[in-house]
């Protein structure tokens, strides 16, 4: 069955949960009177992103009870939001997968960027696992910004059959020297080669607004496994993106090209072993 | 020694998007719609009034002429084209009554401790006018002053927000001219303006173009100065700006706090100035 996603680009208040929360509600009532089926808000949607000292403050735990609102939502609609998330220790950076009352996926940033204008793994704990989960749409993956920078990581999750992949980010501009913001056309390659060469549906979900001077600048993307673009969104305003996702397609493309059928896990596994084996013993 | 190794070029468009969205919103979190800046007739400081009135319109937005009587009369004249080209009124506070006052309690002292004076008074009008109009001040600083420290701490340094503060001084000559700005302020000789007959290149012994591709690829590109000096730039000019750019980093830093306890404003307790906003 074709299901309708949608992609709330959106400029979260730094460090104002409140505030965030309720533009989230305001989104999701939106996307009902659309008769959207999943809605996607970008990377730290409740919190923002350039948190530093206030992770810790405002880091929720999974039994908030602003996460339990969302959660009584999503019997209807389905949500991926993101948040600083209180642990033990340091706070993890987030994506929660919501979906018929329950939370059906964590996914936790294992590659958090800690250089240049990033700090993240100052401030944050490093998520340990990257997993597909089921959902009422089919196999799912998330990833968070930097991990999809990481090939590797989508490529766990095409051999543990994810059909979708679902992005997040916050992104900083840094550089106005080409016809895009920077990163934006280096991440749209790679999100075509994930798309055509992993057979993925991707939703990159981006978020837009300012944290002091960076600008966040938006562009979110649905891309199809034929790494075709079929819907986006504008530079740095919010916006509410849709797209009609069709599993037929995603068939005729596993089909057509199938990379995935005659991936060899096996060998892989045992290069990487070796790989592994050959750099501890020097 | 090369003229142009480096290809600077922005895309104007998309720069031009990013500072005025940076504008509106940097002001707009803060409760304020409008800005105040010093218009001197310079390049950085039209480029950045215009860049005002495309964010907030021209009703927002309060250029002030600040002048000292040694100030090159040109000076006015391009400033009040400038405002009267994007519709604004432009107000001249004349400055020679309040740096006279002082100096003669001080009739020793040279044109640097006059000229940074000149630019504390600018600056201490320009917060009173922002207070009087419920603004924010707008700055003019540029990539390559900040880099290279020329400019006067706690004076033209002092504002609230930098929309150019990430141009090289070469960017901006490109991108006022992509926007039309009047030639005669594109291609005017560079200068503080301080006392007659000072020039940046002069003062600063170099040219700006020569400048900013060192800068470029030293800062931006994070080459090393004997990697630079390869690409066919003296190694001299490379030491002078390494030096400068050393020198002068307090500026660039809010003065360091003394840690005397476990968290100290500064050194642990980190937040961005728009926390909550």
């Amino acid at each position: 069955m074709p299901f309708k996603v949608g992609i709330a680009q959106i400029g979260p208040r730094l460090g104002d949960v409140d505030f965030n929360f309720q533009k989230h509600l305001q989104y999701i009532k939106k996307a009902r009177e659309e008769n959207i089926d999943l809605l996607v808000f970008p990377e730290l949607s409740l919190t923002g992103y350039y948190l530093q000292d206030l992770s810790r403050e405002i880091a929720l735990s999974l039994d908030d009870p602003r996460l339990k609102e969302l959660l009584d939502v999503s019997r209807e609609i389905s949500l991926v939001v993101g948040l600083a998330e209180k642990s033990e220790g340091f706070p993890y950076i987030s994506a929660l997968y919501l979906e018929d009352g329950e939370i059906k996926h964590v996914h936790r940033k294992v590659h958090l960027p800690t250089h240049g204008m990033f700090e993240d793994a100052k401030y944050f704990a490093r998520g340990d696992r990257i997993r597909a989960f089921d959902s009422r749409f089919g196999r799912m993956g998330l990833l968070i910004c930097r991990d999809a920078w990481h090939l590797s990581s989508g490529y766990i999750l095409a051999q543990d059959r994810a059909r979708y992949l679902i992005l997040i980010n916050a992104s900083p501009v840094r550089g106005v020297r080409g016809n895009v913001p920077d990163p934006d056309s280096m991440l749209k390659n790679l999100f075509t080669v994930y798309a055509y060469y992993l057979n993925f549906y991707l939703f990159f979900a981006h978020r837009v607004g300012f944290e002091d001077g960076l600008a966040y600048y938006g562009g979110s993307v649905i891309v199809n496994p034929f790494g075709q673009i079929e819907a986006s969104g504008p530079y740095f305003q919010e916006a509410l993106i849709t797209g009609i996702v069709d599993e037929g397609i995603w068939l005729r493309k596993n089909s057509l090209v199938p990379l995935r059928r005659d991936e060899d896990l096996g060998m892989v596994l045992k290069e990487l072993e070796r790989i592994s084996y050959e750099r501890e013993s020097g | 020694m090369k003229e142009k190794v480096v290809d600077l070029t922005l895309n104007t468009k998309l720069a031009v998007d990013v500072i005025v969205r940076f504008l509106r919103e940097e002001t707009g979190k803060f409760g304020f719609n409008k800005l105040v800046l010093g218009l001197s007739g310079g390049v950085d400081s039209s480029l950045v009034v215009y860049l005002s009135v495309e964010a907030l319109g021209k009703e927002n937005v309060f250029p002030y002429f600040l002048p000292y009587k040694s100030t090159d009369p040109q000076s006015e004249v391009d400033a009040l084209f400038m405002a009267e080209t994007l519709g604004l009124s432009l107000r001249k506070i004349d400055i020679t009554p309040m740096i006279d006052a002082y100096f003669e309690l001080e009739p020793e002292a040279d044109k640097v401790r006059r000229g940074n004076k000149m630019a504390r008074e600018r600056m201490a009008i320009l917060f009173d006018q922002a207070m009087a109009h419920s603004a924010m001040v707008v700055g003019s600083s540029n990539k390559t002053e900040l880099l290279l420290g020329y400019s006067t701490w706690y004076g033209d340094m002092a504002c609230s927000l930098m929309p150019i503060g990430d141009l090289y001084k070469t960017q901006i000559w490109q991108m006022a001219k992509d926007l039309g700005l009047p030639p005669q302020i594109v291609k005017k000789v560079p200068t503080a303006d301080l006392w007659p007959g000072q020039t940046d290149e002069g003062e600063l012994g170099f040219q700006y173009l020569l400048a900013d591709q060192i800068l470029y690829l030293l800062v931006d590109e994070r080459l090393s100065p004997a990697e630079v000096e390869k690409k066919g730039f003296s190694g001299d000019l490379i030491e002078r700006i390494v030096k400068r750019m050393e020198r002068y980093q307090f500026k660039r830093r809010m003065p360091p706090i003394c840690k005397l306890s476990p968290r100290t404003i500064g050194w642990d307790f980190n937040y961005l100035r728009d926390w909550g906003k």
